[in-house]
């Protein structure tokens, strides 16, 4: 992987970790700014810690293409610190230990949301990305609601706006010291907030809202599905597993039943009945 | 000839509470399984045979080699345990040589796809999406 000499940019930061975005083709640098507008940190020069990402931009394809694409699950490979992606129309290379990474594909931003997913998931050594919508008491709490695809994540998020800060992808991480700390990411309608987190929701559409505790081994046959696992090595994802199990142990885990009304949220941020 | 069967490097586990918690990085499939059952996928890490496995057991409590060899098998299956080209004869310990397990077919308890479209990014959230540059 060849990183060319500084290119204009500009540098975001999701969950505490740094990344640069640079690219030689000015219309998908402002896309892409514009797409991570609110993440973005003052112009470069960045960070030194911060990760180099270059963009480069790939033959343009159709429209029916690109929809198979985003249909399709991409291919993630690791190898000691060589992280690869792989799609029908984009392709990236990432050198964890360099902190350098490449990203070629059509002029639009999904290649660059697949690419800064898949490097925090392996970035993340002391917190889980996980499949959920995250809503904010301010700054005193945060509750993640997660479930598979239709479990009502972005309705949720769409009904309480002064509340969400993610749809679809929120960063937990857990420090050796103080609570769980929740991070909204921009994946998809996300805004950089961030709070103790008090609670995780799995849910389900139901007739009304009702809410019950999950035992540790429930709350994790459901919420583990919805991690999003480092590629590999195995001692990574055995790392995952052990935070994992901490988070459950720390923080209530509830099956929550909700139906499409704002009041659900008198049921998440419920003080928990002893 | 007996079969034998090691972990497969692809495979990430923890004990948690009761359950050994299993992420199959190759089928992105997770896996849990009760405490027998993760005992013998902890023991895997070296190739074994049911008859070796019969030494997490304890004694006298009736341990089934075919039990045994039935659940390595539907380990393989799930691409948990690798079997291996087996070159002598089985080995059958006595139960509670090295454990104290009590007995009871080791079981998978639940077994799930890890949610796809977390590795995916949402489509209907990009297509048709100026934002996204469509």
């Amino acid at each position: 992987m060849t990183i060319p000499a500084a290119r204009p940019g500009f540098a975001l930061e999701l969950a505490g970790h740094r990344f640069t975005l640079r690219s030689d083709d000015p219309a998908w640098a402002r896309r892409i700014r514009a797409r991570y507008e609110g993440f973005l940190l003052s112009d470069l020069p960045a960070p030194k810690d911060a990760f180099e990402i270059e963009v480069a931009t790939g033959r343009a394809v159709r429209s029916a293409d690109l929809e198979s694409e985003l249909r399709e699950p991409f291919a993630v490979s690791r190898r000691a610190d060589r992280l690869q992606l792989h799609g029908a129309q984009f392709a990236a290379e990432a050198d964890l230990a360099l902190r350098r990474a490449s990203v070629s594909g059509p002029p639009f931003t999904y290649p660059v949301d697949a690419l800064l997913r898949q490097l925090l998931a392996h970035l993340l050594d002391d917190g889980l990305l996980i499949h959920a919508a995250l809503l904010l008491d301010g700054e005193r709490q945060a509750f993640v609601a997660s479930g598979p695809s239709g479990c009502g994540k972005s309705t949720l998020a769409g009904l309480l706006p002064e509340q969400a800060a993610a749809d679809e992808l929120v960063a937990v991480r857990l420090p050796p010291a103080g609570p769980p700390m929740a991070y909204g990411l921009p994946f998809w309608k996300g805004r950089p907030r961030q709070a103790p987190l008090a609670g995780v929701h799995l849910l389900r559409h139901a007739p009304a809202c009702a809410r019950t505790r999950l035992d540790p081994a429930a709350a994790l046959r459901r919420v583990a599905p919805e991690v999003l696992w480092p590629a590999g090595p195995e001692a990574a994802v055995g790392a995952r597993l052990d935070l994992l199990a901490d988070l459950i142990a720390r923080v209530p885990v509830w099956d929550l039943g909700f139906r499409p009304h704002p009041e659900v949220w008198e049921t998440i941020a419920a003080e928990e009945v002893a | 000839m007996a079969a034998t069967y090691r972990r497969a490097a692809h495979v990430a586990w923890r004990r948690i509470g009761d359950e050994t918690v299993c992420v199959n990085l190759a089928t992105k499939e997770m896996v849990g399984l009760d405490p027998a059952g993760g005992a013998v996928l902890e023991r895997c890490a070296e190739p074994r045979s049911a008859g070796e496995l019969l030494s997490l057991f304890a004694p006298g409590a009736g341990a089934e080699p075919g039990a045994l060899a039935a659940f390595c098998a539907e380990l393989a299956d799930l691409g948990l345990l690798v079997p291996l080209a087996d070159t002598s004869g089985d080995t059958a310990e006595k139960p509670g040589a090295e454990g104290a397990i009590p007995w009871g077919p080791p079981r998978v308890l639940w077994h799930e796809p890890l949610s796809a479209v977390v590795n995916q990014i949402s489509p209907p959230q990009q297509l048709g999406n100026p934002e996204c540059g469509f």
